[in-house]
């Protein structure tokens, strides 16, 4: 188990250096850069002026020498300033960080706790009303996009209740209630997709366990109803479900962008976008990057977690 | 400014539609033209209601501030914040007349010298007292901004500063230069702070103005938090204790936070506004500002047709503003001239674009056409603004317009970081854009200094007119406001004939707040300055 572990930890590298090359070229290839964006041809600056903000913001250097910039703050730890506000891109990151990974462990949390209980029951009783309430329940959750079901929340809640979460950001070290209050709906909304993407994997899954051999030896040998569902059946077909949880923990990430513009929550997404429409290379750079590593983090997770739930895999 | 307000006519309002509310808009803003008057007319029936001091409000952005500096931003948003914190030498009232503010007068004693008597016992919200040093120091680093900030064509030729007494500054400039006086009434670049703040504090998130508002809290990205400044100079000003300034870049989410109540307004579009006019808690208002929707040619003498000023001319009369203002924007909106309506008394009257400049006439313009040797016409490519969408939508009607006269438009919106560069760069046919305040008229015409990095762009080698680049430099350098009317009247009439860039219509500019909030108005300068004025019950 440790030396895989450290093998796949290894494959990190060159995954992490092909990404940073990756959005590096990238976010220069967008059109037009920073200054562009700030001068917007209204303010009648000259070349000369733009070019010296160029130089002066270390966009007129080489484009290799850029990069061994951003891959040095990347490991020194230094990341550099907005080249639009000139806040610390360190600072931004501490506070946009958390609120993007409260939401998507929230959401993860919820779909977990609602669509694995919804799957499993669905699976045991299946064709009763409640298999096809829920799977008509996942179906809608599978085609509704969530920033639709933000909106829909949001304006829903303003018309009827005359009510929405507050709008200003509460860290949640400062009031926990009022923090979970501005997190509920975002997170549900964000949630949604994956609770049905789960309780299908459950239910799907499940059916085909219970179908095994494995499943009638238990029975036959006289093991508890309880027993078997839990302990065969359950946990044998929960692996594909993790798979897809890890999976769609990077997809919470980047999912969680529009909803973070919707409520205004300022997380990752949202520093993304304002970044990407500012051309806030450094911001945009570490955002990306951070999100990027997260998907390979979380999927380093599951690959390990199948070791867990699956001791034949380690082996491979 | 025209401002209409629903609560007006509170009687009928449950059975309005959103076609009456426009069409009564549009008989206000037909009423007001009528009248002459464009700007600092207020109609709200409570205006004469005496203020109270004290109250919370919540306003919400449309985007970030990003950084809080006094000088040298370029993003708007950063003066929605600045100009209720910093104050310039001198201010604008709502019509744009210019008035005393940190300077209590000032007088001109030749052409290239002014000399400002300085209000006493002006306190900085640091407690400081203001005096002609700290008005020295900010005049002088306005010429190039510490970063973020950055260096602005706007800053006015002056060549010194000098501190004469405490409470007398003299300004001598390299050459007369009329932009001068706008320049510090417009406030955006030209904020007065105390001397040496730049070396004690990061003037992105601390503040220190002698406005009617203090910085308590700025969380970028999220929301701005002031109180009211107890020591403020005008002692009757603001009635707010706090505003707290909140980023809802969603326009739906600034909707359901209206209806809420968990923000007490916010700049809407006319549509969201218009479905809230049933909303017995909400009142809307409007106004015009010098964001004035125009169409940018690209005319280098590459034997394009642009390069024809007959083209040009026929692709104006062929344009029917009319039809753009109510198709694009439900009947509010009026056409604009090079200098939009609304700034003072600069700009040709709304007769005279109607029926004269801006004529529609499509048979003059197929006749044009003809003469230029197109009557077959050609295919163009028109870039514009993605979002805000009627950039995209004006384009559109445009292109069902010019089939008239055989121009084939493809219209190709661009998000906004693609279609500045191309701005910039001048890689373009054809843009249709939006233009922003000035603090002075000759800011209008900038785009035709043939030094100017937007000559250089657009107009190099295809585009010019001595009598335009004269009179520019004559009005710059005439600082007499009765002798330069006659000059800026001709300079919009050559650029209304000969079409180097094509304005097209000024909209409405919508705030809708809730009823709790009065005093407020759509200011013409694009910023959320009614906020000083504004209080609650």
């Amino acid at each position: 188990m440790a030396r895989y572990a450290l093998r796949r930890l290894l494959f990190l590298v060159p995954t992490l250096v092909g990404m940073s090359i990756l959005i590096f070229a990238m976010v220069r290839l967008l059109p037009g850069d920073v200054v562009d964006a700030m001068f917007t041809g209204d303010s009648g600056a000259t070349a000369s002026a733009k070019q010296a903000v160029r130089k002066a913001l270390g966009l007129a250097d080489p484009l290799p020498v850029q990069y061994l910039k951003f891959v040095g703050g990347v490991v020194t730890g230094s990341l550099g300033q907005s080249l639009t506000s000139g806040e610390p891109v360190a600072t931004i990151m501490t506070r946009a960080i958390p609120i993007t990974v409260e939401l998507a462990v929230l959401a993860a949390v919820t779909a977990t706790v609602v669509g694995i209980p919804l799957g499993v029951v669905s699976a045991v009783r299946p064709n009763t009303s409640l298999d096809f309430a829920a799977r008509v329940g996942g179906l809608i959750g599978l085609s509704v996009p969530n920033f639709w079901f933000a909106t829909l929340a949001l304006l829903a809640t303003s018309l009827f209740l005359h009510w929405i979460p507050p709008v200003t950001w509460i860290p949640p070290w400062q009031d926990l209630f009022g923090n979970l209050q501005q997190m509920a709906i975002p997170a549900l909304a964000i949630s949604v997709y994956l609770m049905a993407t789960v309780m299908r994997m459950t239910r799907a899954s499940m059916l085909e366990v219970l179908r095994q051999d494995y499943i009638r030896t238990a029975r036959a040998k006289g093991a508890p109803s309880r027993s078997v569902m839990f302990r065969h059946a359950l946990r044998n077909s929960l692996i594909p479900v993790i798979t897809v949880i890890g999976f769609q923990v990077g997809t919470l990430i980047g999912g969680a962008t529009i909803v973070e513009v919707i409520f205004g929550l300022p997380g990752m997404g949202y520093t993304l976008v304002q970044g990407i429409f500012s051309r806030d290379y450094t911001v945009i750079q570490f955002a990306a990057l951070f999100l990027a590593s997260v998907f390979v983090v979380v999927n380093l997770l599951v690959d390990l977690l199948y070791g867990v739930l699956d001791p034949r895999i380690e082996q491979a | 400014m025209v401002q209409k307000n629903a609560r007006n006519t509170s009687r009928d309002r449950s059975r309005w539609t959103r076609r009456d509310l426009l069409a009564r808009a549009g008989a206000l803003v037909g009423a007001g033209l009528a009248g002459g008057e464009l700007v600092g007319r207020v109609q709200d029936a409570r205006a004469a209601e005496t203020p109270k001091r004290g109250g919370k409000i919540t306003w919400g952005m449309t985007s970030d501030p990003v950084a809080m500096i006094p000088f040298g931003a370029v993003n708007g948003s950063n003066f929605e914040i600045t100009s209720l914190v910093y104050e310039s030498l001198l201010r604008w009232d709502r019509r744009l007349v210019i008035r005393p503010s940190l300077a209590e007068s000032w007088q001109i004693p030749d052409d290239k010298t002014y000399v400002f008597k300085l209000r006493k016992g002006v306190k900085f919200h640091s407690g400081k007292e203001l005096d002609s040093d700290d008005v020295k120091y900010s005049l002088e680093l306005q010429k190039t901004p510490p970063p973020p900030g950055v260096t602005q064509a706007f800053y006015p030729k002056i060549a010194s500063v000098v501190a004469v007494d405490k409470y007398t500054v003299r300004v001598n400039m390299n050459e007369p230069d009329a932009t001068m006086l706008g320049y510090l009434a417009w406030g955006r670049y030209s904020g007065i702070i105390p001397k040496g703040l730049y070396d004690k504090a990061d003037l992105r998130t601390h503040m220190d103005g002698t406005g009617p508002f203090k910085l308590e809290e700025y969380i970028p990205n999220d929301h701005t938090r002031l109180s009211r400044f107890k020591d403020y100079w005008q002692s009757t000003l603001p009635y707010l204790d706090e505003i707290t300034m909140k980023v809802l870049l969603d326009e739906q989410a600034r909707v359901a936070a209206l209806r809420s109540g968990a923000i007490d307004g916010g700049q809407l579009t006319a549509d969201s506004a218009a479905t809230l006019a049933r909303d017995p808690s909400l009142a809307i208002l409007k106004g015009l500002t010098a964001v004035f929707r125009e169409v940018e040619f690209a005319i280098k003498g590459d034997g394009k047709p642009w390069n024809n000023v007959k083209v040009r001319q026929a692709v104006s009369a062929a344009i029917n503003r009319q039809q753009i203002i109510e198709k694009v924007y439900g009947g509010d909106a009026v056409f604009s001239s090079k200098i939009p309506q609304g700034y003072g008394t600069w700009p040709l009257s709304q007769d005279a674009l109607k029926l004269k400049w801006e004529r529609y006439d499509v048979p003059k313009a197929k006749a044009l056409m003809a003469e230029a040797g197109f009557a077959n016409g050609f295919s163009v490519t028109l870039q514009s603004i993605a979002h805000p969408t009627d950039y995209t939508q004006n384009a559109e009607v445009i292109k069902e317009q010019l089939r008239l006269i055989n121009i084939n438009v493809t219209v190709q919106p661009l998000e906004i970081g693609t279609f500045a560069r191309n701005n910039g760069r001048g890689e373009f046919e054809w843009q249709s854009t939006g233009r922003g305040m000035r603090g002075d008229p000759s800011g209008f015409f900038a785009d035709f200094d043939p030094a100017g990095a937007i000559y250089k762009a657009w107009y190099q080698g295809g585009y010019n007119n001595q009598e335009l680049t004269d009179l520019y430099f004559q009005g710059l350098h005439t600082p007499d406001p009765s002798k330069r009317l006659p000059i800026y009247r001709r300079l919009q009439e050559i650029v209304l004939t000969e079409w180097p860039a094509m304005p097209l219509v000024n909209p409405m500019k919508y705030f809708v707040v809730r009823k709790r909030l009065h005093g407020m108005y759509v200011g013409f300068e694009d910023t959320e300055r009614g906020l000083i004025e504004a209080w609650v019950d």
